[in-house]
């Protein structure tokens, strides 16, 4: 299924969870959030988040900047 | 009695934060802030760049045990704001939040409205509020009144180094405040964050003037005694400034005798 990823359009599998889905994206989980559709997903519901069709996912890091 | 630094209820001996932009790398970085002797460390909150998954350069930081300050940096209004510092609060289990609104690109200068706005709603929503503003007396204190932790008004533009500019308004906040002053932006030379510490201040951030810089560990200690220097004059207390003069040494009575 195809979903929004950070501004580009991704397929993923089916019922994959927020949680594996940054897993898969081999991402520093202790300085990331995320967010589905402009609602921001707290990491403790991730594994029990499923991703749909058509979602906007973004997922945000703590980066250098002043 | 020490003389520590007390923000949002926690003491730090340092009284320098540093912003963590413009550094090659993360390693760079983490040596820079030991350097330093800072303790308290800014970064932003941005999208992941999904074609280069090698943005994270805050482990180093988190490891050394470092207090972080995220900001709102890259915030057009408050709601951008709001979102920014939840997303942060999310990510690091961290309630301090540094609120950075500055939509006009070329000078980057703060929104007061938007950014009071959006302290409002964080004050509200339990995080520890820093604000980015403009050298604001008045609004320093009416950010006071809804429970900012601090104030951070700036010495002159981002990145410009161009010091305190905005020093006689800085002097009537320092003097007027009940919560402690940051004086962040512009400061770009050590001798800068003295001067910001002579006239009272209780921290001072710096970013580009050690980022930038041609060796920036040797800057970094700079600053590191600067604010050292800086506090220790303060706390002595610095001679008035008088508009005649002050003779330091018996010269007159001198020469009157020899010439007897």
């Amino acid at each position: 299924m195809k979903i929004n990823y950070n501004g580009s359009t991704i397929e993923i599998k089916d019922n994959l969870t927020l949680h594996s889905f940054v897993l898969e994206l081999q991402l520093e989980s202790r300085t990331i959030a995320a967010a589905v559709n402009e609602q921001i997903v707290p990491k403790k519901n991730w594994e029990k988040f499923y991703l749909q069709e058509g979602m906007t996912v973004d997922i945000f890091n703590l980066v250098a900047g002043g | 009695m020490t003389d520590k630094l007390t923000l949002a209820g926690k003491s730090y001996d340092s009284r320098l934060i540093i912003g963590t932009g413009k550094y090659a790398s993360g390693e760079i970085l983490a040596k820079a802030c030991k350097e330093s002797g800072a303790q308290i460390a800014t970064m932003a909150v941005k999208r992941i760049d999904t074609k280069d998954h090698t943005d994270e350069i805050v482990s180093p930081l988190l490891d050394m045990g470092i207090q972080l300050m995220p900001n709102t940096s890259g915030a057009k209004n408050a709601k951008e704001a709001i979102f920014a510092a939840q997303l942060a609060r999310e990510a690091l289990e961290v309630d301090w939040i540094k609120v950075e609104v500055h939509p006009d690109v070329k000078y980057l200068l703060p929104d007061p409205i938007e950014t009071f706005k959006a302290c409002e709603v964080l004050c509200k929503d339990g995080f520890k509020v820093f604000p980015y503003i403009n050298a604001d007396p008045v609004l320093c204190k009416r950010l006071e009144d809804i429970g900012v932790c601090a104030v951070m008004p700036l010495g002159s533009p981002i990145g410009s180094a161009r010091g305190l500019d905005t020093l006689s308004m800085l002097k009537i906040i320092i003097r007027e405040s009940h919560v402690p002053v940051i004086i962040d932006a512009g400061i770009g030379s050590p001798s800068d964050a003295v001067k910001a510490f002579e006239i009272g201040a209780d921290a001072c951030m710096v970013n580009t003037a050690i980022a930038a810089a041609g060796d920036q560990l040797k800057m970094a200690r700079a600053f590191n005694l600067a604010q050292e220097a800086g506090r220790m004059a303060y706390k002595a207390g610095l001679a008035d400034k008088i508009e005649t003069s002050r003779a330091t040494s018996p010269m007159e009575a001198f020469l009157k005798e020899a010439m007897k």
